[in-house]
């Protein structure tokens, strides 16, 4: 079977409007994927294995207090432009709350009597993990 | 070939979206502390549930305060002979005794009694645990019942004092690791970092093929304050033992969990932390506190001596004068970051 683009020699308007169609798509498949860690730091609150929270460190523009619901030990939270730490705490250990502020990617806070986890992911990241 | 440039196009442009996907982190509570794997090359989903389970596996054997684990099982037959248990606890302890014979028992993992009488025993307890400060006649009462290690005949092991008691606290959380990376690989993850309560293994390198990065935490800093951040190779974990970690406060002076096993008092060995990063995740884990109990001369002697598992391994070495010892093996990619806050550092070479 032979179809008529395989008889010309060069590309027609066609040809370019398709690739430019496709061009196009790429470019916005690309823009919906691109990676969300550039710029955007976000805190993930987990409570006992489930995600409570998620709150957008980036876009805050002043402080906001959080009390997360259902925690054991009643917890609050405080976090500001692209930082976050826990405020208070009635946990009897208060780890917690020496952490201090997190502010970088990959930085953590654990209230291991309220199995709560605070994750800041996002950013550039400078590392993976922290050890001590 | 005109036609089909566009289609090439399009798949090298999705596929390079597909290249670089976001990484998964998960956190769960395992050993009393929090795990959290991170996947960098796929969805990791299934991998993770595997070593989640792997992990809950491993605590119902070697947890001290389940009644039905192997640990409480033999702890609740010392003195009478030896109970049955599961190839992975016997091949454990096995790892746990060569550690402290090695270490000249600056690592014990029967040091249960006395690490009681402190309140740092049984890891259930930490949050409610009552912290004091123990007489010394109350010591020199437990001392004996350390020092004696389990005895283990294929699958079985005996403690062969009444009152004696195993803890693998110290060992355990790093020979998890090995079984997590286990889970995770036949699910086809094979980049991924773990992080067990503070000791992280580097599955593979990230997926730009460079090696994951690490922070090291400054002992006498807070949240974000750090000491160094250093690359970790593929296949090795890294372990922080400090005294900074747990502590409590009686009559204005500090005492600190890592229990010299020879006086049965907090370590006073001049360290303030230890970092070892190792190929067997258990060994690096015991090691770091058999390090800390022994101090920096020491722990230095035995790594220049090029014998021994401590001279396999590489070290971070903290002193209470702020003197930062760091072996040769990991100069690459080590970027210092505590010299503002009064530290000095120094390359151990040989």
């Amino acid at each position: 079977m032979r179809s008529s683009a395989a008889d010309r020699t060069r590309p027609t308007l066609l040809d370019g409007l398709v690739a430019a169609a496709v061009l196009a798509a790429a470019a916005a498949i690309l823009f919906a994927f691109r990676p969300t860690s550039g710029n955007f730091l976000t805190a993930r609150i987990v409570l006992d294995n489930e995600l409570v929270a998620e709150v957008s460190l980036s876009d805050l523009t002043g402080p906001v207090t959080i009390e997360v619901p259902g925690a054991k030990y009643p917890i609050t939270l405080e976090a500001e432009a692209g930082r976050i730490r826990v405020l208070h705490s009635d946990c009897p250990s208060q780890d917690c709350v020496h952490t201090g502020w997190v502010s970088r990617s990959g930085g953590q806070i654990i209230c291991l009597p309220n199995r709560l986890v605070i994750t800041v992911t996002g950013g550039t990241a400078e590392a993976d993990a922290v050890t001590g | 070939m005109k036609r089909i440039f566009p289609l090439l196009l399009t798949v090298a442009l999705l596929s390079g979206c597909a290249s670089a996907p976001e990484p998964v982190l998960q956190s769960f509570f395992a050993m009393d502390t929090t795990m959290s794997v991170t996947a960098y090359d796929r969805d990791p989903t299934e991998a993770l549930v595997a070593a989640q389970q792997a992990v809950n596996r491993l605590d119902a054997l070697w947890s001290r305060t389940r009644a039905d684990s192997d640990v409480a099982k033999l702890n609740a037959a010392a003195g009478s002979g030896p109970v049955a248990v599961d190839p992975d606890t016997a091949a454990l302890l096995e790892k746990a005794n060569a550690a402290a014979l090695e270490s000249g028992m600056a690592f014990d993992p029967v040091l249960a009694p006395v690490m009681d009488a402190w309140g740092f025993g049984a890891t259930e307890s930490e949050t409610t645990a009552v912290h004091r400060v123990p007489e010394q006649a109350e010591l020199d009462a437990l001392l004996p019942l350390t020092r004696d290690l389990p005895v283990v005949e294929g699958d079985t092991a005996a403690l062969s004092l009444a009152g004696q008691a195993v803890d693998l606290g110290a060992i355990a959380k790093g020979a998890a690791a090995d079984y997590v990376v286990a889970a995770l690989t036949e699910h086809g993850v094979d980049s991924a970092i773990i992080a067990l309560g503070g000791n992280i293994t580097a599955l593979g390198t990230k997926p730009d093929g460079s090696p994951f990065r690490v922070y090291v935490r400054d002992p006498q800093g807070e949240g974000e304050d750090f000491l160094c951040l250093m690359s970790l190779r593929a296949g090795r974990t890294c372990s922080t033992s400090g005294g900074y970690e747990r502590y409590f406060e009686a009559d204005g002076q500090i005492y600190h969990h890592i229990i010299d096993p020879a006086d049965g008092y907090p370590a006073r060995s001049g360290l303030l932390s230890v970092t070892v990063v190792a190929e067997d995740p258990a060994l690096a884990d015991a090691w770091s506190t058999a390090l800390y109990v022994l101090g920096a001369e020491e722990a230095i002697a035995r790594w220049k001596s090029g014998e021994g598992t401590v001279a396999g391994m590489d070290l971070i070495l903290v002193t209470e004068e702020g003197h930062v010892y760091i072996t040769q093996g990991l100069e690459k990619g080590l970027e210092t970051l505590g010299e503002g806050a009064g530290y000095t550092y120094e390359i151990l070479r040989r």
